[in-house]
């Protein structure tokens, strides 16, 4: 997945001020960034999200121009999104949004009843989810870990071509955390096609999810890039060297 | 088949109510009470309309001069007693033209047939409570309906006994304004379901048709009633519903009004706790389309100590669909230890469709819970997000949240094929 010169903006306010950015296929990257910076502004407008207007750049998966399509011929050209914040929709049963989302984004792939609960059983069982909630109604009264399992169940069945992962960490104690982190790493090693863009401003989830790549985010541009050492810098000194290094470069 | 008019169709008219009763070969004393209710009927005044945004579409658009009632056909349809069937009832246009009834119907010493032949068949048990809970005076329309009530079914569920099945009734309209009366008698600790589907077939007759429908429940110690009233009209047939059931000591009685058609609809439905430690249950349902206006209410009075209510009420509207819905928790002075909650969620589906929520408490003893809520808006723009994020068109992510809004009380509705029929119905109008 290709991303250049992307500006975008929410209610004219400019929150993506250029950024240029390549996924890799089998690959983890990070975008990290302190609160603010305009992580979750990227993954929303990758993802179509009718409040965020791109002013221009462009966006490429694999060769289809992004950019041009709804939101969900996005998903179904291949991009999945791990939301911050999943939505609840009471009176849908996890079971049966799971299935009309995998007919919606494989059509030609259609599983018939049996085989699709035997392909759900064996992604559970790989993250270790209890079958029970498959009967419950998504993310409707879900723990903040119980929503995150859920999207990580999600990327599972869907199996996408690149995934965004926003801010899977945030409100996880370390059980959960740990649980989730794991839950990538089983996925990965699953699919190991999938390229991941993994957004965090706690460079905590890094710890399960050794990134390829680390991308820094701030004020809307991507000030620096480096491996899996720019995030352990971070860890140790926090954004404030980034930061003065990044204003003293544009003084 | 061409149906027998009234002698005197020209109008609405005492003669044409005494016509009626002759017609349907009833006594002099049946007679009467029809008279009595038509000179009711012309006294009361039109109950209030209650929606804000109504305009000129209220009840007194209805021209009940107008309006006619068919008599009634000599030959009852029937089918023999079937082991495995359901007990399914079918009427059309006030005539029963069919009548199953499951075995256990008859192992259980239950009783159901049509109304007037349950008037002739076992008057002892139909008399007794026929107009106790819903009486000709209520209002306008229940003076109507005693007036020219027709059609209908009598159930009676004897001391003990327990239907596995719900009884299904079948209630069409086809070119006559209706007036069925339902009644429904538990005895002590007997149980029943009963799921009444209402449906109309396209009419070109410029007439108006009136559905008035009346449905009385008697639920006896320790019995439990549940009844499903799922009315699907045209948009060309009129609706004024009263359904009221009364509890005794620890009943237990489930409602579920669900309004989905129709031009202009006025519903009331009340559950009376009469018995202590009795409980209802309120499951309503309404999908305002086209130009509907729906007047709606649901009541849950506690006359008895240590009572429990609860109401939920699911409602939608688009097109330039409107609804009143009022919900009331009435707590009288009897009802020390009464809990009671009502809740309601209407959607908005387009600009131009209107919901008005007002719950209302009334409470005249300090010792009870009572709870209630109501909220009106659109469908969350984040939540269709989510589904085109997983690939899912906008159309399709609208009719998912839509059909998982509602689902709370339609998968409760004791028939699958009912929940099926429902599910359809609201698929339908998005």
């Amino acid at each position: 997945m290709v991303v250049s010169g992307l500006r975008v903006a929410v209610q004219g306010l400019e929150i993506l001020k250029g950024i240029d950015l390549r996924v890799e296929s089998g690959r983890v990257h990070a975008l990290m960034g302190p609160n603010g910076s305009g992580k979750s502004t990227l993954s929303f407008a990758l993802t179509g999200h009718p409040k965020y207007t791109v002013t221009s750049g462009t966006a490429e998966l694999d060769g289809a121009d992004l950019l041009a399509l709804p939101a969900h011929e996005r998903a179904r050209a291949g991009l999945f999104l791990s939301f911050q914040y999943p939505a609840a929709i009471p009176g849908v049963s996890v079971a049966n949004f799971l299935r009309s989302a995998r007919t919606a984004l494989k059509p030609d792939q259609s599983l018939p009843p049996a085989k699709f609960k035997r392909l759900l059983t064996e992604k559970m069982e790989l993250l270790g989810m209890e079958p029970a909630m498959l009967s419950r109604y998504v993310n409707d009264g879900f723990s903040g870990g119980e929503k995150k399992r859920l999207e990580m169940l999600q990327m599972a069945v869907f199996e996408p071509r690149y995934a965004i992962l926003d801010e899977t960490d945030s409100g996880l104690d370390i059980d959960a955390l740990r649980a989730v982190g794991e839950s990538v790493n089983a996925l990965r090693a699953a699919n190991a096609e999938t390229g991941l863009l993994v957004i965090t401003h706690y460079p905590r989830i890094l710890q399960y999810l050794r990134p390829d790549r680390v991308h820094v985010m701030m004020e809307g541009r991507i000030v620096k890039e480096g491996g899996a050492d720019l995030a352990d810098l971070i860890e140790r000194d926090g954004y404030d060297p980034i930061r003065e290094e990044a204003v003293g470069g544009a003084a | 088949m061409a149906l027998p008019k009234l002698a005197a169709d020209e109008g609405l008219t005492r003669a044409a109510v005494a016509a009626l009763s002759r017609q349907l070969g009833e006594n002099d004393l049946a007679c009467r009470a029809r008279v009595d209710a038509f000179e009711a009927f012309e006294r009361l005044p039109l109950p209030a309309w209650r929606l804000s945004r109504a305009g000129k579409r209220t009840l007194s658009a209805l021209d009940l001069s107008s309006i006619t009632p068919y008599a009634p056909q000599p030959a009852i349809g029937s089918a023999p007693e079937d082991d495995g069937a359901a007990t399914c009832i079918v009427t059309v246009d006030g005539e029963p033209a069919l009548v199953r009834l499951a075995g256990e119907i008859a192992q259980q010493g239950a009783y159901v047939a049509p109304l007037e032949q349950a008037l002739y068949e076992r008057p002892e048990l139909v008399r007794p409570h026929l107009g106790s809970v819903v009486g000709a005076d209520t209002n306008r329309f229940s003076a109507l309906n005693a007036a020219l009530r027709r059609g209908g079914l009598f159930v009676h569920v004897p001391k003990g006994a327990v239907l596995r099945e719900p009884i299904e009734l079948l209630t069409i309209v086809e070119g006559a304004s209706l007036f069925p009366h339902l009644l429904i008698v538990a005895e002590e600790h007997a149980a029943v379901d009963v799921i009444e589907r209402i449906a109309s077939r396209a009419n070109p007759t410029e007439r108006l048709r009136l559905l008035c429908p009346v449905s009385e429940i008697v639920a006896k110690a320790g019995a439990r009633v549940r009844y499903a009233a799922l009315q699907q009209l045209g948009d060309d047939v009129s609706e004024v519903a009263i359904r009221r059931a009364t509890a005794g000591r620890d009943a237990n009685v489930e409602l579920a009004p669900v309004v989905l058609g129709g031009d202009l609809v006025r519903s009331d439905a009340e559950i009376v706790l009469e018995g202590s430690g009795a409980s209802g249950r309120v499951r309503e349902v309404f999908f305002a389309s086209g130009r509907a206006a729906f007047d709606l209410s649901s009541s849950i009075t506690h006359a008895a100590p240590h009572s429990s209510g609860d109401a939920l009420v699911l409602g939608a509207a688009n097109g330039a669909g409107q609804a009143a819905f009022r919900g009331m928790i009435s707590i009288l002075e009897q009802g020390a230890g009464a809990e009671s909650n009502l809740k309601s969620r209407a959607l908005l589906l387009s600009p131009k469709a209107h919901v008005d929520a007002v719950p209302g408490l009334e409470i005249a003893n300090n010792d009870v819970k009572a709870y209630h809520g109501a909220t009106v808006g659109e469908i969350d723009e984040e939540t269709l997000f989510f589904c085109q994020a997983r690939g899912i068109a906008l159309d399709e992510a609208r009719r998912m949240i839509v059909t998982g809004f509602f689902s709370p009380v339609v998968d409760a509705i004791a028939s699958p094929l009912a929940q099926a029929w429902l599910h359809h119905a609201i698929e339908s109008k998005l």
